[in-house]
């Protein structure tokens, strides 16, 4: 018996309470940070292209080239969430939301990297590296898949930028309608990016708006690292009750759960990663496994929508559009693929089929990794280059 | 089991006993079920411990890297 005193419980149960006080009100800051930085972006952004960003990102016309910023850009960084911010921040900044499009499908595929490299902690144990490898891969192939139908698609018709921009426009309101007069963001984080406007005029005038979107970009990189980590610590009890009542529970369940966790700890390869060591044990069926996933991905789309209300003005409504097109195309995808029998099959054999090869021989492994997200990515690049 | 005659047993008896032993299969269905969602909640009550190993990302990818390499030597 250490024999603690009550007096002695009490104030230690105050100093977790203050505790969690105060990394409550730091998860505050840290969105007031990220709103704030989604601010500079879009300012900086409009400043340096003066309203011609269309020939500063003419390379991306082709929605191939957007997919492919999108794919590497998340899988450098690692986030997801990070790089829908900065989308979100560049159309609020003159970016053509049709050209943001395949930018934010892109960051979908880049963000599946991380959980493939946490599946790669298993390579000492065969069996489990199998589960654990086919675990995370089935994300890539149904984001791969998501991609193969739903970007020649919106190519030619633009249904998700057409429904996210109707939904937008009634949400925020058209130039009739616009609620700029109560947008409350706007008076809160204007007088910080006021601050880093200055303090890139006082290093270089010329590239004062270059160095706002850098500053902009730095802050979201560092807040969605913290808040990722504060939000691990004060969620994870939450998000183990979700996980608990989701289980035995049926796909549906495992759908919303996944989605639930993201929104709690604010990215979804957190999540995703965490249903590697869960598979990898093999108490957790890749079949039960793969519907939490896409919950995920659903998930992950609260930190665009967040984004967004940074941006007020004439391009509230693109900002919001872009980021509702994120959520549209998640849950669309998951509609379809995982609602279509058929479909809802071919990642978990994909999946099942990569691994098997993967435990076997290492070095398919790592040609997958490198080749899906870096090598073909970057020669389609390089292709498109020569051709232009 | 497999040699066991039941021409003897009565088509009531035989009833019974089928009744029985699907009540019997339907225990033991039950019971395997309940210790696999029993392991599940299990290893959901590790949750920390999953968010510590997801996050050392790049020592996985290092010791992946050599094992690859050491795969390759080991082939030649």
């Amino acid at each position: 018996m250490t024999g603690i005193s009550p007096s002695e419980q009490s104030e230690t149960s105050s100093d977790n309470l203050a505790l969690r006080i105060f990394q409550w009100l730091f998860v505050l800051f840290l969105i007031y940070l990220l709103i704030t930085a989604v601010g500079m972006i879009g300012s900086g952004f409009k400043g340096a292209t003066k309203g011609q960003a269309m020939d500063l990102f003419a390379f991306a016309t082709n929605p191939f080239m957007g997919l492919i910023i999108g794919v590497i850009a998340t899988a450098m960084i690692q986030s997801s969430s990070t790089v829908t911010s900065i989308i979100v921040g560049l159309v609020a900044g003159g970016l053509p939301v049709e050209m943001a499009v395949p930018m934010i499908m892109g960051a979908n595929i880049g963000t599946t990297i991380t959980n493939t490299i946490v599946s790669l902690g298993h390579i000492n144990k065969k069996k489990e590296f199998r589960r654990a490898f086919a675990a995370a891969t089935v994300h890539d192939f149904f984001n791969l898949m998501a991609v193969a139908i739903f970007l020649p698609v919106e190519i030619i018709f633009h249904p998700l930028q057409k429904i996210a921009g109707i939904l937008a426009s009634h949400l925020v309101g058209g130039e009739n309608l616009s609620v700029k007069g109560l947008n409350f963001i706007k008076p809160m984080t204007k007088p910080v990016i006021a601050q880093f406007k200055k303090l890139a005029e006082m290093i270089s005038e010329q590239g004062s708006h270059v160095l706002l979107i850098v500053f902009g970009i730095f802050i979201i990189f560092l807040v969605i690292i913290f808040i990722g980590r504060l939000l691990k610590k004060l969620m994870v009890g939450r998000a183990k009750n979700i996980m608990h009542a989701s289980i035995g529970r049926g796909p549906v369940s495992g759908i919303i759960s996944g989605a639930v966790v993201t929104v709690l700890v604010q990215s979804s390869s957190t999540t995703t990663s965490l249903m590697v060591p869960l598979a990898g044990s093999g108490v957790f069926k890749l079949k039960q496994i793969y519907p939490f996933t896409l919950g995920a991905n659903i998930g992950t789309t609260i930190t665009a929508l967040l984004a967004a209300t940074a941006i007020s003005g004439d391009h509230a409504v693109l900002a919001l559009q872009i980021a509702l097109v994120h959520l549209i195309y998640n849950v669309s995808a998951v509609l379809l693929i995982y609602g279509v029998k058929n479909l809802r099959k071919i990642p978990i054999r994909g999946a099942l089929w990569l691994a098997r090869v993967a435990a076997e021989k290492k070095i398919y492994a790592l040609i997958y990794m490198v080749g899906v997200f870096f090598v073909i990515p970057g020669l389609m690049v390089f292709i498109y280059q020569l051709i232009a | 089991m497999e040699n066991e005659d039941f021409s003897s047993l009565s088509k009531k008896k035989l009833k019974t006993l089928i009744q029985e032993t699907q009540e019997v299969l339907d225990q033991l269905k039950g019971e395997l079920k309940q210790r696999k969602l029993d392991k599940r909640h299990e290893e959901i009550d590790h949750m920390e411990e999953h968010f510590e190993d997801a996050a050392h990302n790049l020592s996985n990818l290092k010791n992946f890297i050599q094992k690859v390499f050491s795969e390759m030597r080991k082939d030649k």
